[in-house]
């Protein structure tokens, strides 16, 4: 089987996000739990890459690593103290909880198997497009989600700091 | 094997890991890799050629679609984070197996 | 006048409005309730004298109709009709029921009960005209089972006496077992005709095949038999007499239990097509007459007598109606409810003078209450069947029908109407000849009670000359006085008038004389052949065994069991289904996924039925 540089891509950005997500769900360490989730989203930002959103791919590293991550990790340092033991992984629901996942992944490429068996994605930037559905098409949206935004942002705040010792 | 197996064994972990994580964080993050899962998805399918164009999304929206998506789940991240750090703070418990007010 | 008889319904809604407004304004009005209950028979016999006067005129009354029940495939009417059979009915049921509710008056004065009692007598009067006015059996039948809920209702009326409850409740379940009967009889009728309303039912009565036509009479026969208490159901009547004694003279003498013989005449061309059926009821009145004379004789409570003579004249209607003269078996129903009504106020009449039921402590009250003695006496001749009087013109016809039909129960029926002479002589002579053995001192009655045992009396007096009437009205012809059987019937009454007047001549020392002639017979004619008895030991007991066994096992064990057990198993279910409700978030978001798998997979599903099907978008 003859690889071309796409193929090597897909491979490579399975092999890491998914070693990203595992290593996220299954870790005991916060730290590396952190760690996993930064690997996982960084990958979602090459996927995008791959589909050929370039744009969207910047967008995901300044939004989830830059953003999120960052929240997460001061989360984190906030409210997991040193005498605080690491979290046990070993839930009553393990095996129904696979047993969910594996449902809920069996059945969505079920229902999409034509499609499984498709093919590669062209690849090809189309970042001006964003912009004229941003400011076009999905203006509302585009307005909805950023009232959204800030909505949430000043609910972080009331909720965190709102109350006065 | 393709990008759509790829992404739902990426949302089957993330799932699993929502429902068996015992740290609230854990949670969260899992269910942040839930939703990048499902626009991972939702920008692939755009991008496949040989789809009927019925599911699929129109691909000179779908990135538009996937920066809002990026937003709301950023949104989410902030309030459940947010929630999270009061509920430490109120009752200083973080993890799912301590909180049973609606225990039956 | 006229508008009576075109709206008979008023016998029926009147009646009905009277017992609401009775029960309601009984506080207010306290003893004057009676007053207004009297507008209900009132109505009933001013619409039986109109019906009456437009149909010997010429004129058809006015008759209605609505449908009552419409389903698919078929319609039973309701509505009114009235003829001479009905006309007859009125006014007895009217004549009767209004002197009953004037003795009742005084008969009841000091009754906590009144309200109730008259209200339940308005109630019953309605009933009655229902039963009577209905244009077909659908109607009848709801009119039946309605006097016989009032009849329960007024046996009952001392319902903290344990006798009056119990004597109610077996009223009520033997007549239980006639109305079956009738209610199958309606059914077969409404399967082979598909009408239960006498315009379409009874014409073609004649065409029903032979077989049906037999069941389909032997059916109502025995739902009459159960109503006229003909043996073998005729043991509630006795029992019945707890009742207060006017409700005993208007439901158990003269209309209720009359319904019987109204029914079969009512119907008479379904019986008509059956000549085995008319044989049947023909040997089952002939019996009973019979043998209720017999059990009349030997009984020392005044109103058993009376009742067990009700029955047997019952038996002389069923014993015509058997001999297909249902015109004279309704004529003597109606000089019957006279002279019978006029007895039970009599001996109500006697009650009330001396507080007591039984024979053996009364004598000589026809010195103390001279009209209630000349009433009872004229009463008793007729029914003994002395000429001039009522009951010797009705019976003279039904002896001549039966005995020209059948002589055997031609017979029968006058030896019937000998110890019927006997019997009522008897208790004539110990109520009132002789000195009195009881203790207190018996009183006449007052004028409230006195008037309407008059009025009865002189009904019961006069009546016999009206049977050419009756007999026009119903549609036959006048009969003519038959000469032997009146002189032989007359010959029997006076003979054993005179016996019983002689044997009884030394007061209640005669029962123990007869007592020694008749041997063993005496005690089982005063155990009523111990037919009670048969019947508690072969059918009571046996049914009630049985149902306390079924209570003790099919419902202690099965059915409280499975009622307990559900409540049991709903509870342990709730405990196990309680653990579920962990307040486990995960495991409710668990349970949210997997209930989206089902659904999907179900709406795949659905789709691939669909599809393969071949229906929906």
């Amino acid at each position: 089987m003859e690889l071309n540089l796409a193929d090597i891509a897909f491979w490579l950005l399975s092999a890491i996000s998914i070693a990203g997500a595992a290593t996220a769900v299954f870790t005991r360490d916060v730290m590396r739990l952190t760690l996993g989730l930064g690997v996982f989203l960084l990958s979602v930002a090459g996927w995008f890459l791959y589909f050929g959103h370039a744009f969207v791919a910047i967008a995901q590293v300044f939004v989830y690593v830059g953003g999120v991550l960052v929240l997460i990790l001061f989360a984190i340092m906030f409210l997991h103290r040193s005498e605080q033991g690491l979290p046990e992984l070993t839930s009553r629901h393990a095996l129904d909880s696979a047993v969910v996942a594996v449902g809920v992944a069996v059945l969505v490429i079920t229902s999409l198997r034509e499609y499984v068996t498709g093919q590669l994605p062209t690849v090809g930037g189309a970042d001006a497009e964003i912009g004229v559905s941003l400011l076009g098409a999905y203006l509302p949206h585009f307005e909805a989600a950023g009232v959204l935004l800030l909505a949430a942002l000043v609910a972080a705040v009331v909720i965190v700091g709102g109350e006065k010792r | 094997m393709n990008f759509i197996v790829v992404t739902m064994v990426l949302f089957s972990l993330a799932l699993y890991g929502v429902l068996t994580r015992r740290d609230i964080v854990g949670v969260l993050a899992s269910i942040e890799m839930m939703l990048g899962s499902a626009t991972l998805l939702f920008v692939g399918l755009s991008r496949t050629t040989t789809v009927a164009t019925t599911i699929t999304p129109d691909p000179t929206h779908t990135g538009a679609i996937a920066l809002i998506l990026m937003v709301t789940a950023a949104a989410g991240a902030a309030v459940g984070l947010a929630l999270l750090v009061a509920l430490a703070r109120k009752t200083a418990r973080t993890r799912t197996d301590e909180i049973t007010e609606v225990k039956g | 006048m006229t508008w009576f008889a075109d709206n008979a319904w008023i016998t029926v809604a009147l009646p009905f409005v009277l017992a609401v407004a009775v029960a309601i304004s009984g506080r207010v009005l306290g003893r004057a309730v009676a007053w207004l209950a009297m507008l209900a028979p009132l109505s009933v016999l001013v619409t039986g004298v109109s019906a009456y006067l437009a149909i010997a005129g010429g004129r058809t009354p006015g008759e209605g109709s609505f449908e009552w029940i419409s389903s698919a495939g078929m319609s039973i009417s309701a509505g009114w009709h009235v003829d001479g059979l009905v006309a007859l009915m009125l006014l007895v049921v009217g004549l009767v029921a209004l002197m009953v509710m004037v003795f009742s008056v005084g008969y009841m004065a000091e009754e906590p009960g009144f309200t109730r009692y008259f209200a339940l007598l308005c109630l019953f009067t309605g009933s009655m005209s229902a039963l009577v006015i209905a244009d077909g059996l659908a109607g009848l039948f709801i009119g039946w089972e309605l006097v016989g809920a009032c009849s329960y209702l007024l046996i009952g009326f001392w319902f903290t006496k344990p006798e009056a409850a119990a004597a109610a409740v077996k009223a009520f379940l033997t007549t239980r077992v006639g109305d079956i009967g009738l209610l199958l009889g309606l059914l077969l009728l409404w399967r082979e005709v598909g009408a239960l309303d006498y315009a379409t039912l009874l014409p073609v009565a004649a065409q029903l095949a032979p077989g049906v036509a037999t069941v389909a009479a032997l059916l109502l026969a025995v739902g009459a038999m159960g109503k006229s208490a003909q043996f073998p159901l005729h043991i509630w009547l006795p029992d019945a007499m707890e009742g207060p004694t006017p409700v005993s003279a208007l439901i158990h003498a003269a209309t209720m239990v009359a319904a019987g013989v109204f029914l079969v005449s009512r119907v008479w061309p379904v019986f008509e097509a059956s000549p085995a059926a008319q044989t049947v009821v023909l040997a089952v009145g002939a019996f009973t007459a019979l043998a209720a004379a017999t059990i009349a004789l030997a009984q020392s409570d005044i109103k058993k007598v009376l009742a067990y003579s009700t029955i047997s004249q019952l038996g002389f209607m069923f014993a015509a109606l058997g001999a297909g003269a249902w015109i004279i078996a309704m004529f003597h129903l109606a000089t019957h409810a006279a002279f019978k009504a006029l007895l039970f106020l009599g001996s109500g009449s006697v009650i009330h003078g001396t507080g007591t039921q039984d024979l053996r402590k009364m004598g000589g009250l026809a010195k103390a209450m001279p009209v209630t003695a000349v009433t009872w006496v004229i009463g008793s001749l007729a029914l003994a069947g002395v000429p001039p009087l009522a009951g010797f013109f009705s019976k003279d016809e039904v002896l001549h029908a039966v005995w020209s039909s059948q002589p055997i129960a031609g017979a029968v029926l006058f030896a019937a109407s000998a110890l019927t002479a006997f019997y009522i002589t008897r208790a004539t002579m110990l109520a009132f000849a002789g000195s009195y053995r009881g203790s207190g001192h018996p009183h006449e009655s007052g004028p409230v009670m006195a008037v309407p045992l008059v009025v009865l009396a002189a009904v019961a007096a006069v009546a016999g000359f009206g049977g050419g009437r009756i007999a026009v009205l119903l549609g036959g012809h006048a009969e003519k006085l038959h000469l032997t059987t009146a002189a032989v019937s007359t010959g029997i009454a006076v003979v054993f008038i005179a016996l019983g007047a002689l044997v009884y001549k030394r007061g209640v020392f005669a029962d123990s004389a007869l007592e020694s002639k008749l041997g063993p017979l005496w005690p089982v004619l005063g155990r009523a052949y111990g037919f009670d008895a048969l019947v508690a030991s072969v059918i009571v007991r046996p049914v009630t065994t049985f149902c306390s066994w079924l209570y003790r096992t099919v419902d202690r064990v099965v059915i409280d069991g499975a009622a307990e057990g559900t409540a049991w198993l709903a509870n342990r279910t709730g405990d196990v289904l309680r653990r579920m409700q962990m307040g486990d978030v995960q495991w409710y978001s668990s349970l949210v996924v997997t209930g989206f798998i089902v659904l999907f997979v179900l709406s795949i599903m659905w789709q691939r039925i669909v599809g393969f099907v071949g229906v929906g978008g």
